[in-house]
């Protein structure tokens, strides 16, 4: 009978517990809130769905034998969809693998001018796997404008002023989606960080410059100056997420300035600065993780409030048009209600409504299992 | 209580001070020149077309003193009226393809009363100048004014012409009124024509010859002004007059002829056909053999006066726009001013260009060179400091002088005074609205913890919380407001057409029915915040000691919720309205949009679109203040519920 496993056991779930780390604590909180769980599922669902765009609504095959040879013409598609740069789109598509295979480049030689659809039945085409939507979001087709659902079967949610497919411009409107708040909120909340830490572990002058411009900024209606820099500038969708970006990161400061407030007064800190370690040590090593975690329930939130002023500016005209955006959807449908034509305004509605939603609960789950009043 | 109010406001100067820098950094740094924006092609066109002379110049010119004048409105340029001195004589380039010098000033004379745009030499190195406002000045050899005629005012006709005879002064003004002035008297007038005069010169025998625009040169006598002779002849207006060396009287203008006149006899002598552009002004060569002619063509030519039929000896080109007036220099060279902007010195032999003066940013109406000194008159501007002119944009904010609108010519104060009562009341209404509803549902989910009331309304108004109101008003409108469904509520603005002429109730109905889906779409959202944040609050006061002491001590319920704990958590309900407002405004600009209602945000719209640039600036500065106020009053507002705050 050995001793030494009993003699261990007492400590072992005591060493459990502390060992639990703050974020699988928070992880453990999220799990047990439906809503917060059902937020989770939203945004990863709609993740997916922006990832897979591409490969779910296209006019062009996903892989192909054309002319006994392996393409895969919706490749290009993601380049077109999922780079907002113009410059960058042209060099990705430029990239040479092996001997003049372009994979990036939507330009096939021997299609000679017509669609992937025209050569669908052509005796070049071998075999062809096609996307479950067999429409592309962008395309214009004057042969089927304004077409209610279920007038063509082909197109499940009918079509736009522009023969589009709403359906296809749906599914792209995620990834216009994901982008405008991914990008927009990586702005915010690096300047909002990076201000928000140096106003409160500097104090002083710093801090109080930093709050003052804050404050400033703060006095601007928000929705009033992005459209006017976007009136200014050209509406591309990459001005929209940087226009967003560097407007939206006052609320990120305060956050974080705050609770760098807190965090610099704790004890571990003075220990950290009595050890003699320099200064950008402590704030990044010691303040920084422990300041942070608000941001992220802030980052949800932003999320929904970019979407939402992206597709309120393509409601209003503003928005990049060779982007599928649902606010533009949104814009022809009110257009349009005298012709009721109500798809073009409940089914893109509706999936803002959804992912703001799906970011808000989120949001909302992330505050609560992150709010220590809150015990388990 | 006061002094927190002083303080609270003495802390807000920096942030004023700062809103006021952003709002003149977007005037000045946005993309392309505002004026220039607005004014369309403005001077890229000018320089394409230019020269063509006559009525379509003058609109042009006018048109480009409006830009120089908006952007003076916008604090960028002031208006230069100095007369600019230029020296006569430049270094001698090497090479006959040497680009222009740049022509240094040598001096700026006294700042005048409008733009000096007529000068005339007087003795001892003495200048006349007539100016754009009215008025007649003589400058000293020093170039400070040393008596004024006649003094400007707005509006005036403006001096068109100069002379000199003897120690008399002559003037003509754009009425064509000739006053002739001695010891700084008026003693004489001709009467005014109704028709500018732009040609003046006193004749050997005495008499003033004048040029007009109703194509008639008259003579008239020189102590009286009486009409001697009208003489008829050319086809349209005459802008120029010279005295040959022979005494008769050479006169050119629209109709690029020129005509030489006897003016003892009254008649035509010669007709030349000219060189085939208006002539806007001659200048007659020191030793009087040549003639230089400034053209609404942009060039400058030269004439022999042996022979004016000939083809010109000299033909000057290199300014973009249409010439207004040569002068010879003493050392054979021609200096000429044009509407481009520029004064250039030439050398007449060889056709190059010496010196070009820097952009006088301003139309060059008259040149003058007396010995080595060339006097330039100029609706000239001159660049503002930065720094001055963010001082003068501060004031002008101080003031709420935003100038008028680049679209209809309003003032923008006026427009804003129409839209922002309906914002405010809009936005007063929906606050209202958010209040009296939030809190009682805030309040009741609080005292019933996780009840059943709790969840539902939690979930119902954080998915309302989540509908985009863009999307709600369409829908709203789709389905209330469309014949296609229910036609029962207006969607367009905040009143009938015919809401004028109906008595009193059915006006009260007509606009109660004008607000409810504008009213709908702008409240819904507010309710999931401030209820959720209503709800929270009290949690947090419900939880405190006092109120579990109230309890113990075995007050009523309903007194422990409204007395002890309501009170104390509207404290933090209150200060949310300053938090709202910046909101609403934003906000507004789509329901405005949407539901066509002419408040701020339709306006501030409209005016992005349009790139009305006063306006934008203005709303943008009104919004920072309401929202700075906002922010004031709240923080009064808290300091009122909860003294603690006023000792800090």
């Amino acid at each position: 009978m050995s001793t030494a496993p009993t003699q261990a056991s007492p400590t072992q779930p005591a060493a459990k517990t502390l060992s639990e780390s703050y974020w699988s604590r928070i992880w453990r909180r999220l799990r047990r809130s439906h809503s917060g769980m059902a937020g989770l599922v939203v945004v990863v669902l709609l993740a997916s769905l922006a990832a897979t765009a591409p490969m779910l609504a296209n006019d062009k095959p996903i892989v192909a034998s054309y002319k006994g040879e392996m393409v895969f013409p919706a490749l290009a598609s993601y380049v077109d969809t999922w780079v907002p740069w113009q410059s960058m789109r042209n060099r990705l598509k430029s990239v040479e693998v092996g001997d003049g295979w372009f994979p990036m480049s939507g330009h096939y030689a021997s299609l000679d001018g017509q669609s992937w659809k025209d050569v669908a039945d052509s005796p070049d085409m071998g075999f062809a796997v096609w996307p479950p939507l067999r429409w592309s979001p962008t395309k214009f087709d004057p042969d089927a404008l304004k077409l209610k659902p279920g007038e063509d079967k082909s197109h499940i949610l009918g079509t736009d002023d522009q023969g589009r497919d709403v359906l296809a411009r749906l599914i792209h409107g995620t990834v216009v989606a994901m982008l405008v708040g991914v990008v927009a909120m990586s702005i915010s909340s690096s300047v909002g960080v990076t201000l928000g830490l140096a106003a409160g572990f500097f104090g002083g002058w710093v801090d109080l410059i930093l709050s003052r411009i804050t404050e400033i900024v703060m006095c601007f209606p928000t929705f009033f100056l992005i459209i006017a820099v976007i009136a200014f500038l050209e509406p591309s969708i990459v001005n929209i997420m940087m226009v967003l970006g560097f407007v939206g990161w006052t609320r990120i400061f305060r956050l974080v300035r705050g609770e760098v407030l807190k965090v610099r007064s704790l004890d571990y800190i003075a220990a950290a600065q009595a050890l003699g370690l320099p200064s950008w040590r402590v704030m990044f090593r010691h303040v920084l993780p422990n300041a942070i975690s608000p941001v992220f329930v802030a980052i949800a939130f932003g999320v929904a409030n970019a979407v939402l002023a992206e597709t309120s500016l393509s409601f209003l005209g503003f928005g990049d048009a060779t982007v599928p955006s649902w606010g533009e959807t949104v814009m022809q449908g009110r257009a349009y209600i005298s012709q009721g034509l109500w798809h073009l305004t409940v089914f893109p509605g509706l999936a803002i409504f959804v992912t703001l939603t799906g970011f808000n609960l989120l949001g909302q789950g992330l505050r609560d299992a992150m709010d220590p009043k809150l015990v388990d | 209580m006061i002094v927190y109010a002083l303080k609270r406001l003495v802390a807000m100067i920096p942030t004023l001070l700062g809103i006021t820098f952003v709002t003149f950094l977007i005037i000045n740094l946005a993309p392309g020149d505002p004026v220039a924006t607005k004014f369309g092609a403005g001077a890229g066109n000018e320089r394409g077309m230019g020269g063509a002379g006559g009525g379509g110049s003058q609109s042009r010119e006018r048109q480009a003193d409006a830009i120089k004048a908006k952007k003076k409105l916008l604090g960028m340029v002031r208006e230069d009226r100095t007369v600019q001195v230029w020296p006569a004589s430049v270094p001698e380039p090497e090479s006959s393809k040497d680009p222009a010098l740049p022509w240094v000033r040598t001096a700026r004379l006294a700042e005048l009363d409008g733009w000096p745009i007529s000068l005339a030499a007087g003795p001892a190195g003495s200048l006349v100048v007539g100016t754009s406002s009215g008025a007649l000045v003589s400058l000293d050899a020093q170039g400070l004014i040393s008596a004024t005629l006649r003094a400007g005012a707005s509006g005036a006709p403006q001096i068109t012409a100069v002379a000199l005879d003897g120690d008399a002064v002559l003037a003509a003004d754009s009425s064509g009124q000739v006053v002739r002035y001695q010891q700084g008297q008026a003693v004489a007038t001709a009467p005014a024509l109704g028709r500018q005069v732009r040609g003046l010169v006193s004749l050997p025998d005495g008499a003033v010859a004048t040029a007009a625009d109703d194509g008639m040169v008259r003579v008239l006598e020189g102590d009286t002004l009486t009409t001697r002779f009208a003489l008829e002849g050319h086809l349209s207006g005459v802008w120029s007059l010279a005295v040959l060396p022979d005494g008769h009287l050479l006169s050119a203008g629209y109709d690029q002829h020129l005509r030489i006149w006897d003016t003892t006899a009254g008649k035509l002598l010669e007709d030349h056909p000219g060189v085939g552009a208006a002539i806007n002004d001659v200048a007659l060569s020191p030793d009087g053999t040549r003639m230089a002619l400034a053209l609404g063509d942009r060039t400058v030519a030269v004439l022999t006066l042996a022979d004016l039929d000939a083809d010109p000896v000299a033909r000057l080109r290199g300014h973009f726009k249409q010439v207004n007036a040569v002068a010879w220099t003493d050392d054979d060279h021609l200096v000429s001013g044009s509407d481009d902007e520029t004064a250039r010195l030439w050398r007449v032999s060889t056709g190059q260009e010496l010196a070009r003066s820097p952009d006088i940013a301003g139309a060059v109406k008259d040149v003058l060179v007396v010995g080595d000194a060339v006097y330039t008159g100029a609706r000239s501007w001159r660049q503002v400091p930065i720094w001055k002119r963010y001082l003068s944009w501060l004031h002008r904010t101080a003031t709420l002088d935003f100038d008028r609108s680049f679209v209809d010519d309003r003032l923008v104060i006026d427009k804003i005074a129409e839209a922002l009562p309906i914002t405010l009341g809009l936005n007063i209404i929906a606050i209202m609205i958010i209040y009296v509803v939030s809190i009682p549902l805030g309040v009741m989910a609080a005292v019933k913890r996780g009840s059943a009331f709790d969840q539902i309304s939690s979930f119902v108004l954080f998915l309302l919380y989540s509908v985009p109101n863009f999307w709600l008003a369409t829908l709203l409108i789709m389905s209330l407001s469309s014949e296609k469904a229910l036609d029962i509520l207006p969607s367009v603005g905040l009143y009938s057409d015919n809401s004028i002429d109906l008595s009193y109730l059915p006006w009260l109905w007509d606009r109660l029915l004008h607000l409810v889906l504008p009213v709908t779409v702008m409240v819904y959202a507010g309710f999931a915040s401030l209820s959720r944040y209503a709800r929270t609050t009290m949690l947090e006061t419900i939880q405190e000691d006092y109120v579990r002491t109230a309890r113990a001590k075995g007050l009523p319920e309903y007194v422990v919720v409204f007395k002890h704990a309501f009170r104390n958590s509207l404290i933090t309900i209150v200060t949310l309205v300053a938090n709202l407002l910046p909101a609403m405004i934003g906000g507004s600009v789509i329901v405005e949009y949407i539901f066509s209602i002419q408040g701020m945000g339709r306006l501030g719209f409209d005016a992005i679109l349009a790139r009305d640039y006063p306006v934008i600036m203005a709303i943008t500065t009104f919004s920072a203040f309401l929202t700075l106020s906002g922010i004031l009053i709240s923080d009064l507002l808290y300091s009122v519920v909860d003294p603690r705050v006023r000792s800090e």
